[in-house]
């Protein structure tokens, strides 16, 4: 932080627009549909409104998704639980999946990968023994890399089936084709794949 | 690259917002070492289902459409930087891609492609795309040098923006290292006259 504080923006200088933003007005987000903007809180509902110009794309987004305008996520039944990517998969961020998940089993039903965001992270997870929580929770730690954020190796999604992943690109078939993402954070993939199915992770916190 | 002039041609609608890299050209189709090939699998999901067989409702597959001209909605290009994506349009046939906004890196990897991203504001785009629905053989001209998009039918024609730079590089065939490459003489020039200080 003491370094950081030295890095600012010069007294004078002029910004095309502000946003501010307090983190605690921000909840657990979600995605519903085919790019990274089409968000919302875990405990909202799919937009019902759209504008016109925007709907076709919105309808042809919901329809491979196979969602409803207006519906809730919550309860959903979700196949896989993918932590990983450049994007999320940090040290801490394997440490939060853990500290949740020690002690309880993902769900039967999940299958759940854990891919380090680079060779540093696995070797450093291993040296904490993050890895043996995984194991005894039935997450598989796999190999660093791109892993099912593009599905460029065997790390696939099946078409059809309904994928909770870390990293931040959830276009149509990015994860296989046929395959559907919803975008969330470590923590919110963890408790989904402990329960299975999406739920509003206040309930569900330790 | 080869030379950008002027295209005469007729235009191909693809009228959704947010095209995303990953639908262009899916990353399993990535695995190649040169530029050439990928447009055998350009819009491959939705061009052709699991067997191979194309999707008859696709526009690519579709004989009512042709042409060297992508129409597409806003935002085209966005997701995953690939520079693939322009080699696939590119090398399916395509040299210009109609859309009322680009992602910036899809935007410059067009450009070093000879693949021209023609911004338009959002009214001439949906005109355009209703005007190619209604007459498929609805004629286009991009002039490159004068920077315009005429609709001969309209009797219109639109100025679009180009970054003056990329334009001389488009005109001339050039990407960024065939541009320094052919500097190269006032380089060593350069080179020659400074004083080095190590």
């Amino acid at each position: 932080m003491a370094y950081w504080s030295t890095l600012y923006s010069d007294e004078d200088a002029v910004f095309d627009a502000e946003f501010v933003y307090d983190a605690a007005d921000i909840t657990p987000m979600i995605t519903y549909g085919t790019n990274p903007g089409m968000g919302i809180p875990l405990t909202g509902h799919v937009p019902s409104q759209v504008p016109d110009a925007e709907a076709e794309s919105f309808d042809k987004s919901l329809k491979y998704m196979g969602f409803e305008r207006g519906e809730s996520l919550l309860g959903k039944q979700i196949d896989y639980v993918f932590i990983g990517s450049c994007t999320n998969s940090r040290i801490e961020d394997l440490r939060a999946v853990a500290a949740y998940v020690q002690g309880k089993h993902k769900a039967n039903h999940v299958e759940a990968i854990i891919v380090p965001g680079s060779k540093q992270v696995e070797q450093q997870a291993i040296a904490e023994g993050i890895d043996k929580i995984f194991a005894e929770a039935g997450f598989e730690l796999r190999e660093p890399g791109c892993s099912a954020c593009l599905a460029m190796n065997e790390d696939k999604i099946p078409a059809g089936a309904y994928c909770v992943a870390t990293s931040n690109r959830n276009f149509e078939g990015r994860q296989g084709p046929g395959s559907r993402t919803l975008l969330a954070s470590p923590l919110v993939a963890a408790i989904t794949a402990v329960q299975g199915r999406i739920v509003d992770i206040t309930q569900y916190l330790n | 690259m080869e030379k950008f002039q002027t295209l005469h041609t007729t235009g191909v609608p693809l009228p959704f917002e947010n095209v995303d890299t990953d639908q262009i050209i899916p990353a399993r189709f990535l695995k190649a070492t040169t530029r050439e090939g990928f447009g055998e699998n350009l819009f491959r999901d939705w061009r052709y289902n699991a067997d191979g067989s194309p999707k008859a409702d696709f526009v690519l597959n579709n004989p009512r459409h042709s042409g060297e001209i992508l129409v597409a909605g806003k935002n085209f290009g966005c997701g995953s930087s690939r520079e693939h994506a322009a080699w696939a349009l590119y090398d399916a046939g395509f040299r210009t891609v109609i859309s009322s906004y680009f992602a910036d890196i899809f935007r410059g990897n067009a450009l070093n492609t000879g693949l021209l991203p023609l911004q338009v504001d959002d009214k001439v785009l949906t005109r355009l795309l209703a005007a190619i629905e209604a007459d498929p053989q609805l004629e286009l001209v991009v002039d490159l040098p004068a920077q315009t998009l005429a609709v001969p039918a309209w009797g219109e024609t639109v100025s679009f923006a180009i970054d003056p730079y990329k334009k001389e590089c488009l005109i001339n065939g050039y990407d960024d290292i065939d541009f320094l490459v052919n500097q190269k003489s006032a380089i060593e020039a350069y080179e020659k006259q400074r004083a080095w200080t190590w």
